[in-house]
C-alpha cells in the first residue's frame, strides 16, 4: 500500500521540492539584501550557505525511490523499445506463442466445461450416478424406472436417488411446450424428489411436491429454468400458476421457477423445463415401469463412497436376479445376458453428458495434447531466438557485466524483456479464445455447442497462471541464466567475441525437439484425415447426395398427416419420390430394437434374439436409394393389420438363415418379402445391425417421424417448395428441419472431423513454427560463422560445399527429431488406433509422407540462410577480425 | 538509508532528532527552520541551509512530518512543516535514547587519566 502511495506522490514530492528550494534561497537573499548586502553578492552567498542545489534535489529525489520498481520501468521501457525496434522479431514470437495459448486455452476450456466443471447444485461432490453396461458388448442398458424405485428402497447409503429422463435418445426426448403456439423446449421427465435431493431452490413458486412417483395423482405441473424464464417469459412471475401444454394436450400448471444458474444435470444440453415422472401414465398409461431413466443419488454424510457403490451394486444385483425371475419368456441367453451386466457407480460431480463424453473425452485430450506440443515448440522458437539475440547483444552485456553490473540485475533485466514478451501474446492467446472455442465447439452437436457452459472460471485462470509459468520458464528464465553464465565465462577468458560455444548445443536439443513434435503431429494430423476420407468413401448403403430428410414439429406426427405430407412433397419439381420413417434409423442416432425370433423355432443359446426396427412409409426403398437385393420392396395392401409383412437387411438374413432364403420366412409373425442391402443405421463406423422393416399400418402415432424424398436438387432450392408444399397440404406443423443425408451422415462423423480438421491445423502450425526455428537457428549459427565461413572461401572452397556442409549439420538434429516424432507415434499407435477407421496407427505411408513433408519443409528453410553464408565476401569477412 | 549529503560534523540521526525538536514547538516552513536550530545552537552548530531538505523528505515519507503550502508572515508562499502524531512518538523515544547514549558518552570522557 505504502509502495503505491508512495510511487503516486513522488513526482509531485519532486515538484514540491524545487519549488521549496527556490523559495529558501529567495528568502535568504531578500534576508542579506535587507541587511544592505549588494543583491549579486546576496544571490551568491545564498546559493554558497545552501549548497549544492542540483544535488540536494537528487538528494531528495533518492528519498522516494524505489529501486526494484524503477529498475522494472527502465527495464521495460527498454524492452518496448527493443520490441519496436525489432517488430519481426516481435511479430513472429509473440503470434507463434499467442496462437500456442489461444488453442491451449481454448481446447482447456471445452474440457472444463464438459468434463470438470461441477454441477451448481449444494455439495456437488456428495452426488453419484448409476451406469450399466451389457458385458457383452459394452452398450449401455438403462435403468428403468421399475428398477430406480426399487433401487430406492433397497439402498441405505444415499440421502436420496433421483431418475431423470431427458435425453439419450429415446423416443420420447424432449416434448412440445405450446405456451403460444409450438416452440420446441428440452425438457425433463424427473422423480418429485429431483429438486430436494439436488439441494436445488427455487427462484419463484416452488418445486414438486413430494408425492409417490408410482401413484395415479401424480402432479401435472412443470417447473421451468430461470433461463427460459427469463428469454420465454421475460421473468414474468405471473406465469406461475399458468397453464402449459407440454406434450400431447394434456394441460399442465407451472408451479415454479428453478434456481438461477441451474439448468439441468445435463452438461451438453439446457433443460428448459422439468415435469414428473408420474406424469409418463397420464399418457402412456402402462409404460412407466419400463421408462428408461438416469439415476443419481447423494451420498449421505459421512457414508464413503467405496461402500455406497457396493450397497447400490448388492441392491442391484438382488433386483436383476428378481426381474430375471418374474421373466419366464426369456430364454437362457438373454437371461444371462442380463444378469452379467455390469452395475456400477461413478461420481456425478460434473452432472451427465454419456454421449458426448464417450465421444470426445479422448479426443480432447488428444488435441490437449497436440496444443501443449505446439506450444512447446512455438516456446522452443522464441527460447531460441531470444538465446541467439542475447547472444548478439554479447558485447553490451560483457561490457556491463565487466563494469560491474550484477549478474542477478541482468538477468532480470532479460527475464522482464521476455516476460514483456509472454504478457503481450498471452492477451493475443486470450483474445483468441472466443473464436477458437466456436470453432471446436462446431464440430459437437447444436444443443450441446449452446448449453456447455464455456465462461472462465478459477480453473481456467490456474490453468493460464501455470501455462505462464511454464511459458516464462522455458522461454525467458532459461536462456537469460544460460546467456549469462556463458558470458562472464566469456570475460574471464577476455575472448572478444563472446564465450557462446561454436556449435550451440541447446540450439540442437531444441532443434531437434521441435521437429519430434511436428513429426508427431504430422503423422496424427495424417491419420486422423485418412480415416475421415475412409469414413467419407465408405459405401453407407444409401445415397448420401440425392437424399433429403424434412422434420415436421419436431418429429411428432400421425398416419394421418404422414400420408397427407409425403405425396404433396412428391408433387414439387425436382423431386423424384418422397416417403416417411419411424423409429430412427439412417443415421438418426437413436435405435429402436425389439425382439425378432423366427417363427417355431427356440434360438440356440447363443443366438442374438433382437433386431433393429424400421417403420416405413410407401416408396421408402426408392426413395433412400436403398437396393432389394432379393424378393420385393412393399406395395399398397403390405400395410398392418390387412397383412403382416416385412424386409429384412442382408446381415439379418446371412445370420438367420445362412445360405438358405429368408423369403417366405415368418419373423414375430411377419412374412419376410425381401432383402434390402445393407444400410448404416446409427453410425458410418458401426457395421449394419440385423434390421427388419416392416410397413406404417393405421392408426399411428409416433415421435420421430421424418419424411425423406430424393432430388438431386440443393437444400436451398428445395426448402421453399417443401415449406410450400407442405402448406398447400393443409398441415399446420411447422418444419423444423430439412437436412441432406449427406450432412446428416457427416454429422455423425463430428469426431473424426474435429480430430483430423483440428489435428491438421496443428500439424501445419507445428510444421510452420519448427521451419522457422530452422530458419532463426541457422541464420544465427552462419552470422556467428562468418569468419570461418569467409576463411574458408578465401582459401578456395566452392559456395556449393559451403551450403552442403552447412545444411548437413543441420540434417542431423532433423533426422534424430524425426526419428524421435516416429518413436513417439509408434509409442501411442494402441491409443490412437482407437480412433482411426480403415487404416492402421503404424501406417508406413503416412509416417513416410509426414517426414517427406517436414524433410523438404525443412531443406528450404535451412536453405537460404546457407546460401546467404555462402555469398559471404571473404574480405569483409578477414577485415572484421 | 545515508544520503552522501549527510553533513559529516553532525552523528547520523542529530538533524532529524533537532528538526523533530524544533517543530514540536511550532510548525515553520524550511528557512525558518534552519534559523531557528543556528539560533537555538548558539551558531555553535554549522549545518549547510541545503542538507535540510534531503532530511525533511525522508521524514516526510516516513510520516513523521506532514507538509502544506501556505503563506508566511513576511507574505511569501512557503510550505510549512507539522509534526504528526508519529512524529511526536518518534521524537520522544529518539530524544531518551539520545539522552542514554550521551551519558553514556560523557561517563567515558570522564574517565580519569590511568
Amino acid at each position: 500500500m505504502n509502495g503505491l502511495r508512495d510511487l503516486l506522490r513522488r513526482r509531485a514530492e519532486r515538484a514540491d521540492l524545487k519549488a521549496e528550494i527556490r523559495a529558501h534561497l529567495d528568502e535568504k537573499i531578500a534576508a542579506l539584501v535587507a541587511a544592505g548586502m549588494p543583491r549579486a553578492e546576496a544571490e551568491q552567498a545564498a546559493r554558497r550557505a545552501f549548497g549544492n542545489v542540483t544535488s540536494i534535489e537528487e538528494a531528495g529525489r533518492d528519498v522516494w525511490r524505489m529501486p526494484r520498481v524503477d529498475d522494472l520501468v527502465a527495464d521495460l521501457g527498454f524492452a518496448f523499445r527493443f520490441l519496436r525496434r525489432s517488430r519481426a522479431f516481435a511479430a513472429v514470437a509473440v503470434s507463434s506463442l499467442a496462437l500456442g495459448i489461444g488453442a491451449n486455452l481454448a481446447v482447456f476450456t471445452v474440457i472444463n466445461a464438459l468434463l470438470l466443471r461441477p454441477l451448481p447444485v449444494d455439495h456437488p461432490g456428495a452426488l453419484v450416478v448409476f451406469s450399466r453396461q451389457y458385458a457383452d458388448t459394452g452398450r449401455t442398458n438403462p435403468l428403468t424406472f421399475r428398477e430406480y424405485a426399487d433401487l430406492r428402497v433397497r439402498t441405505s447409503s444415499f440421502v436420496g436417488l433421483v431418475a431423470h429422463s431427458g435425453g439419450d435418445g429415446s423416443l420420447q426426448v424432449g416434448a412440445t411446450l405450446v405456451p403460444s403456439g409450438g416452440e420446441r423446449i428440452r425438457g425433463a421427465r424427473v422423480s418429485s424428489n429431483f429438486f430436494d435431493v439436488l439441494g436445488v431452490g427455487m427462484a419463484a413458486g416452488r418445486g414438486f411436491l413430494p408425492v409417490d412417483d408410482w401413484s395415479a395423482d401424480s402432479e401435472r405441473s412443470v417447473v421451468l429454468s430461470y433461463d427460459f424464464w427469463q428469454r420465454r417469459f421475460g421473468g414474468d412471475a405471473s406465469v406461475i400458476g399458468q397453464p402449459v401444454i407440454v406434450f400431447r394436450d394434456v394441460p399442465f400448471t407451472v408451479v415454479g421457477v428453478a434456481a438461477r444458474g441451474f439448468r439441468g444435470i445435463e452438461a451438453d444440453e439446457r433443460t428448459d423445463a422439468w415435469w414428473p415422472l408420474g406424469t409418463v401414465k397420464i399418457m402412456f398409461a402402462d409404460r412407466l415401469a419400463g421408462w428408461n431413466v438416469t439415476v443419481m443419488g447423494r451420498l449421505k454424510p459421512g457414508v464413503p463412497f467405496a461402500q455406497a457403490r457396493a450397497d447400490a451394486q448388492v441392491a442391484h444385483a438382488a433386483i436383476a436376479t428378481d426381474e430375471a425371475a418374474a421373466s419366464p419368456g426369456w430364454n437362457d441367453a438373454r437371461r444371462r445376458r442380463f444378469l452379467t451386466q455390469r452395475f456400477d457407480v461413478s461420481s456425478g460431480r460434473t452432472g451427465i453428458a454419456e454421449d458426448l463424453r464417450a465421444g470426445f473425452t479422448q479426443p480432447l485430450y488428444a488435441l490437449m495434447a497436440s496444443v501443449a506440443a505446439v506450444l512447446l515448440i512455438a516456446c522452443a522458437n522464441v527460447g531460441a531466438l531470444l538465446l541467439a539475440r542475447t547472444a548478439a547483444r554479447r558485447r553490451e552485456l560483457a561490457v556491463r557485466l565487466a563494469l560491474g553490473s550484477g549478474r542477478a540485475r541482468i538477468v532480470q533485466q532479460l527475464v522482464t524483456e521476455n516476460a514483456l514478451l509472454i504478457a503481450i501474446a498471452t492477451m493475443g492467446g486470450v483474445a483468441l479464445v472466443p473464436l477458437a472455442v466456436r470453432t471446436i465447439l462446431s464440430y459437437a452437436p447444436a444443443a450441446a455447442a449452446t448449453a456447455l457452459d464455456t465462461a472462465p472460471d478459477l480453473r481456467t485462470l490456474a490453468f493460464v497462471v501455470a501455462m505462464v509459468f511454464t511459458m516464462v520458464l522455458i522461454v525467458a528464465l532459461l536462456p537469460a541464466i544460460r546467456s549469462t553464465r556463458a558470458l562472464e565465462a566469456a570475460i574471464n577468458v577476455g575472448t572478444r567475441s563472446g564465450g557462446t560455444p561454436r556449435r550451440s548445443r541447446v540450439h540442437q536439443w531444441l532443434l531437434a525437439s521441435q521437429v519430434a513434435l511436428s513429426v508427431a503431429l504430422l503423422v496424427v494430423a495424417g491419420l486422423f484425415v485418412r480415416t475421415l476420407q475412409n469414413l467419407r468413401r465408405l459405401d453407407a448403403g444409401f445415397d448420401r447426395k440425392t437424399v433429403v430428410l424434412v422434420t415436421l414439429n419436431g418429429g411428432a406426427a400421425t398416419t394421418a398427416t404422414a400420408r397427407k405430407v409425403a405425396p404433396a412433397l412428391e408433387t414439387i419439381p425436382g423431386v423424384q419420390s418422397a416417403t416417411f420413417y419411424a423409429n430412427l434409423g439412417l443415421l438418426g442416432g437413436g435405435s429402436a430394437t425389439s425382439d425378432c425370433v423366427i417363427d417355431g423355432t427356440q434360438p440356440g443359446a447363443s443366438a442374438e434374439v433382437t433386431c433393429a426396427m424400421m417403420q416405413v412409409g410407401p416408396r421408402f426403398f426408392e426413395t433412400t436409394s436403398t437396393s432389394i437385393v432379393a424378393g420385393r420392396a412393399f406395395r399398397t395392401g403390405d400395410e398392418p393389420p390387412a397383412a403382416q409383412v416385412a424386409v429384412i437387411n442382408e446381415t439379418m438374413a446371412q445370420q438367420y438363415f445362412g445360405r438358405a432364403s429368408p423369403l417366405g420366412q415368418r419373423i414375430q409373425g411377419k412374412l419376410v418379402v425381401g432383402v434390402a442391402r445393407d444400410t448404416k443405421y446409427t453410425s458410418l463406423r458401426e457395421s449394419a445391425p440385423r434390421m427388419m422393416y416392416t410397413p406404417v399400418g393405421a392408426g399411428w402415432a409416433v415421435a420421430d417421424v421424418r419424411f425423406a424424398l430424393h432430388s438431386n436438387r440443393t437444400i436451398a432450392e428445395l426448402t421453399g417448395p417443401i415449406k410450400r408444399a407442405i402448406v398447400d397440404a393443409g398441415v399446420t406443423q411447422p418444419v423444423t428441419a430439412i437436412e441432406s443425408l449427406g450432412a446428416i451422415a457427416d454429422a455423425t462423423l463430428a469426431r473424426e472431423r474435429l480430430l483430423a480438421e483440428l489435428a491438421s491445423w496443428f500439424g501445419l502450425l507445428a510444421l510452420v513454427l519448427a521451419c522457422i526455428g530452422l530458419y532463426g537457428t541457422m541464420s544465427f549459427a552462419v552470422a556467428r560463422r562468418t569468419n570461418e565461413i569467409g576463411t574458408r572461401l578465401a582459401l578456395g572452397a566452392t559456395r556449393a560445399r559451403i551450403i552442403g556442409g552447412l545444411m548437413t549439420e543441420f540434417g542431423t538434429p532433423v533426422a534424430l527429431g524425426a526419428g524421435a516424432g516416429i518413436a513417439a507415434t509408434l509409442a501411442v499407435s494402441r491409443l490412437l488406433s482407437r480412433f482411426l477407421f480403415g487404416l492402421d496407427a503404424t501406417d508406413p505411408t503416412t509416417i513416410g509422407a509426414a517426414v517427406l513433408i517436414l524433410g523438404l519443409a525443412a531443406a528450404v528453410a535451412a536453405f537460404f540462410p546457407a546460401r546467404r553464408a555462402s555469398g559471404t565476401d571473404p574480405l569483409i569477412a578477414l577485415r572484421a577480425e | 538509508m545515508m544520503s552522501r549529503h549527510e553533513p559529516r560534523d553532525l552523528f547520523p540521526g542529530a538533524l532529524e532528532i533537532m528538526v523533530l525538536r524544533v517543530l514540536q514547538r511550532e510548525p515553520l516552513h524550511g528557512y525558518a527552520l534552519v534559523q531557528r536550530i543556528q539560533q537555538a545552537s548558539s551558531d555553535l552548530l554549522r549545518v549547510e541551509e541545503g542538507s535540510l531538505y534531503p532530511t525533511l523528505q525522508r521524514l516526510l515519507k516516513a510520516g513523521l512530518l506532514r507538509a502544506e503550502w501556505g503563506v508566511s508572515s513576511t507574505n511569501r508562499r512557503v510550505r510549512t512543516y507539522y509534526l504528526t502524531r508519529a512524529g511526536r512518538k518518534h521524537l520522544a523515544t529518539e530524544v531518551s535514547r539520545f539522552e542514554q547514549m550521551l551519558k553514556g558518552v560523557s561517563q567515558v570522557l570522564a574517565l580519569g587519566d590511568a
